[in-house]
């Protein structure tokens, strides 16, 4: 074993070197590559957080407990606490439905699926102006019933749903195929019902995907702009959301206030990289894992 | 032999439980969300005749803005098809300090939050910002102006290429770069004859998806472009305008021709990805 | 062209992979470098190829030294385990990528570059293969394929990494025939690697093997297998038996063992566990009395017929030919 896996270093190793750049070539490409991520994602990074604290940490402090700082970051908790878990039932629904299933217009279903990563998020707020605002298919309906979707919460929620739709089903789509069906067969030979084999078998082995697309769903509900402002109206303290919040502050030229909350969000994006990374650190190792029993089996 | 035709869902018993459970609730939901509402938009438009529709989507303002919109995406996923691919050929084949953070931070863009990029960059680039003071004594402005748009939109697009092109060079095979140096080619006829071929489908397909999500990108680029009719603005927020003036119509129609565009692009997209799965037959 | 190897050493990190080896591959030969896996001779063959560089030693070819001469300049056609076809490229491109990559001034007219392939394709009698791509190809096609590629180069050394190890059996078997074919007809000096002893003992008019980055033994086929030079050799080479004897640990093949019902001088009983018998040879599974540990033995058909051994009967074994390192 040993001796294998030094073999096979060895020749991934040898292989970079007969196959390599110049140095000179390898230190100018990447001296490239660091400046421009530099200046494309340290430098706008940096600037968020050098912006808030421009007027000092009691600024700072004092835009983020404002009572519209904190009734923003409410309503954006809310938001994602609802379209989180829809999306994940409805991921794990589909997911299921498509791997271990085949039907006619499979293909069909998937890129459906996909249709809200191809539309932009400012027509992802308009459809639902169209279907719930004043001049809307159900405007008049919920005039009469007093129920108000458009500029209040509900849409937002919808708004928000609908951009972050795809994502916990993208990731379990590819991960369930590969898995097969065979355990969930051998847990109901074993006299497993339809649910203790989804919670014991299925949901176990495409564990770190599934919590890979709650994180990205995650951040894609909190920080969602474009289709949110157009369905929430703007009422301070009632519909705004963290990002629309930043947007209102960073228009009546209130900077600091603005970069204040701006750094909130900049670090759950921060928590996101980290668990993500985390997370693909983690369903590696699984992968290797399993790796590992399929050859000593 | 008529038996085992007709209804698939019929004739071919499912060992495994819930198909109709799951694929019903997946259609349920899907249309609640995504098709109804997106259908609306569609059949809005109908309350236009064809020659309103043709006035409202073609005047002067709104074709300034197809071509900033389309013409900076197009130059911002051109900017991320080079950037990206040296990224991702940096990050696999090289050794640096650093760089395992480079490499989570790659996903930035799809993590912050597009006003926060939009404001954060506005900051920079304005004529006092950290880049923006040494630009404008050089007569380069980029704040509130199309390079902006440019900027915001080369960040937002930033992840795509990178991370589709990252695992094609992470499983190309070592020993065919051996085969074509033991062949007599130099490092760069390797490079343009036997990796870049490898990667283009992964390149093109990254590409395509910076370039759709640019279209469509409205948080980021609000901020950094000045939002001056005719000069900067963008088409997503000539929807947000119409629909600020009551105007549904007008804001349908706009999203009518912007959705007919992303699905040409999502249409392309696949296609290129079933082109590039076969093209040389079946993968073994 | 001849190959000299002289005094190569080569360590990965604390793993040394190659020590001290020295190897003469006489021009225009076949030989096959024999081990088991981790022994160090695909490296050998890398450090031949100049896919890598040894730590210390010199690599001669027809004894010029070429040990920092580059890959690209050492005209070796090597084909690898995988084959390596380059997957976008049509078969015909693939075997023309080593004339098309030559600079403007030696680079053949495209006209020669297609008759030059297409005597190639010939020649591995897969001409009617031209227009596809590898994915499309079987193993035993691809693996062809590859040979082309690496003959187009006009390579004074051909090196070949494990070169039937991704085929199936029978795949196998037709191969190696014709390897051994090709090889009589064109006489390029080839060096190939594996870890199959019958393959090595039928294509190779030299084989050497190797253990723990050392060369065990240089010889013909019928020299490493009648006249092993180490315990090693003895046993890497078919199957064998383990006898404790008064100067050590002695080895005898299985077909080197007489069985009869009755006892010698020097025999040894044993209980005959099990009697395998298909084909011209009966293998015999004999449990010793005396270590309880179990013999192989081969006997010829006719040899068995005489005698028709039961399984469970009791046994008396003697070797006619022990080896003792």
């Amino acid at each position: 074993m040993h001796a294998t896996q030094s073999q096979q270093y060895a020749a991934k190793i040898a292989s970079r070197r007969a196959t390599s750049e110049p140095v000179w070539v390898r230190y100018g490409l990447i001296t490239l590559t660091v400046a421009f991520l530099t200046l494309f994602l340290l430098v706008p990074l940096a600037a968020v957080f050098t912006e808030a604290l421009r007027k000092g940490w009691s600024v700072y402090i004092a835009a983020i407990f404002e009572a519209d700082a904190l009734s923003a970051m409410w309503l954006t908790l809310i938001a994602a606490a609802i379209a989180v878990p829809l999306n994940l039932v409805f991921g794990v629904a589909a997911a299921w439905a498509i791997a271990k299933f085949d039907f006619k217009g499979k293909h069909f279903l998937i890129t459906l699926i996909d249709l809200p990563f191809a539309v932009s998020p400012v027509i992802a707020g308009l459809i639902y102006v169209l279907m719930f605002g004043l001049q809307g298919w159900f405007g008049e309906w919920l005039i009469d019933h007093d129920i108000k979707v458009i500029f209040a919460v509900p849409g937002i929620v919808l708004a928000t749903i609908f951009v972050t739709f795809p994502f916990v089903a993208r990731e379990l789509i590819p991960l369930m195929q590969a898995q097969g069906k065979e355990e969930e067969e051998a847990a109901l030979v074993l006299g497993a019902s339809g649910l203790k084999m989804l919670w014991h078998v299925t949901l176990p082995n495409v564990k770190w995907g599934l919590i890979y697309g709650v994180i990205l769903t995650n951040a894609r509900a909190m920080g969602e702009f474009g289709a949110v402002s157009v369905v929430s109206g703007h009422i301070r303290g009632l519909t705004n959301t963290m990002p629309l919040h930043v947007e209102i502050l960073y228009n009546e030229y209130n900077y600091a206030a603005a970069f204040a909350v701006a750094s909130l969000l900049t670090l759950l994006a921060l928590v996101t990289l980290v668990l993500k990374t985390y997370v693909e650190w983690q369903a590696a190792r699984s992968a290797v894992r399993n790796e590992e029993g399929v050859i000593a089996s | 032999m008529g038996f085992n035709q007709g209804n698939i869902l019929r004739n071919k018993p499912h060992v495994l439980p819930g198909f109709r459970l799951s694929l019903g609730f997946t259609l349920f939901y899907l249309c609640l969300i995504v098709l109804i509402p997106l259908s609306a938009v569609f059949l809005r438009t109908t309350e236009l005749t064809l020659s309103e529709f043709w006035a409202v989507v073609t005047t002067p303002r709104l074709l300034a803005s197809y071509r900033l919109t389309f013409g900076a995406s197009l130059i911002a996923a051109l900017i991320n098809l080079v950037f990206g691919f040296l990224t991702a050929w940096v990050l696999v084949r090289y050794q640096f300090v650093g760089k395992k953070i480079l490499d989570a931070l790659v996903d930035l863009p799809f993590a912050l939050p597009t006003a926060v990029a939009g404001i954060s960059l506005t900051a920079i680039y304005a004529s006092n910002g950290w880049i923006g003071q040494w630009l404008e004594p050089h007569g380069i402005k980029v704040a509130f102006t199309p390079l902006g748009v440019v900027v915001a939109l080369t960040f937002i697009g930033l992840p795509f290429v990178v991370r589709t092109v990252q695992p094609v060079l992470e499983d190309f095979s070592a020993e065919a770069e051996e085969a074509a140096a033991s062949l007599g080619a130099n490092r760069w006829q390797t490079f343009y004859k036997v990796i870049l071929p490898a990667v283009w489908p992964a390149l093109l397909t990254g590409f395509s998806l910076a370039f759709a999500r640019a279209i469509g990108e409205y948080g980021s680029v609000i901020f950094i472009a000045g939002n001056m009719p005719m000069v900067s603005e963008i088409t997503p927020l000539m929807i947000i305008t119409k629909l600020e003036q009551y105007d549904y119509a007008g804001a349908t129609a706009i999203a009518v021709v912007m959705l007919v565009i992303s699905f040409i692009l999502l249409l392309t997209i696949n296609l290129l990805q079933w082109w590039s799965a076969h093209r040389h037959g079946s993968q073994p | 062209m001849s190959i000299s190897i002289q005094h190569i050493n080569k360590g990965f990190g604390q793993f040394s992979a190659l020590r001290d080896i020295n190897l003469q591959v006489p021009s225009g030969e076949l030989v096959a470098l024999l081990g088991p896996s981790g022994c160090g001779k695909t490296t050998l063959l890398r450090i031949i190829a100049g896919l890598e560089s040894p730590d210390s030693g010199q690599v001669l070819f027809d004894g010029v030294d070429t040990t920092h001469r580059d890959v690209r300049e050492r005209q070796v056609g090597f084909v690898f385990q995988h084959y390596a076809l380059f997957r976008h490229m049509t078969v015909f491109e693939n075997v023309a990528f080593g004339l098309r990559v030559r600079p403007k001034a030696t680079r053949p007219s495209d006209a020669e570059i297609k008759k030059r392939v297409h005597e190639l394709l010939s020649l591995v009698q897969l001409d009617w293969l031209a227009d596809r791509y590898p994915p499309q190809l079987s193993g035993g096609q691809r693996q062809r394929i590859a040979l082309a590629r690496a003959l187009a180069v006009e390579p004074k050394v051909l090196l070949l990494d494990e070169p039937f190890g991704a085929l199936d059996a029978k795949v196998r078997k037709d191969l190696r025939r014709w390897l051994r074919r090709l090889h009589d007809e064109l006489h390029v000096t080839s060096v190939f690697v594996t870890h199959d002893q019958e393959e090595a003992l039928e294509v190779a008019d030299t084989i050497v093997v190797m253990n723990h980055g050392q060369v065990e033994q240089v010889g013909t086929p019928q020299a490493v297998y009648d006249q092993p030079a180490t315990s090693f050799v003895y046993e890497f080479l078919g199957n064998v038996n383990a006898f404790e004897t008064p100067q050590g640990k002695g080895f005898v093949r299985p077909y080197e063992i007489v069985v009869s019902r009755s006892p010698s001088t020097d025999s040894i009983a044993g209980q005959l566990t099990y009697v395998h018998s298909v084909g011209s040879l009966v293998r015999l599974e004999i449990k010793r009395a005396d270590n309880a540990q179990y013999v192989d033995v081969e006997l010829g058909r006719e040899v068995f017929n005489q005698s028709q051994f039961a399984q469970g009967e009791q046994v008396f074994i003697t070797p006619n030919r022990i080896r003792v390192f």
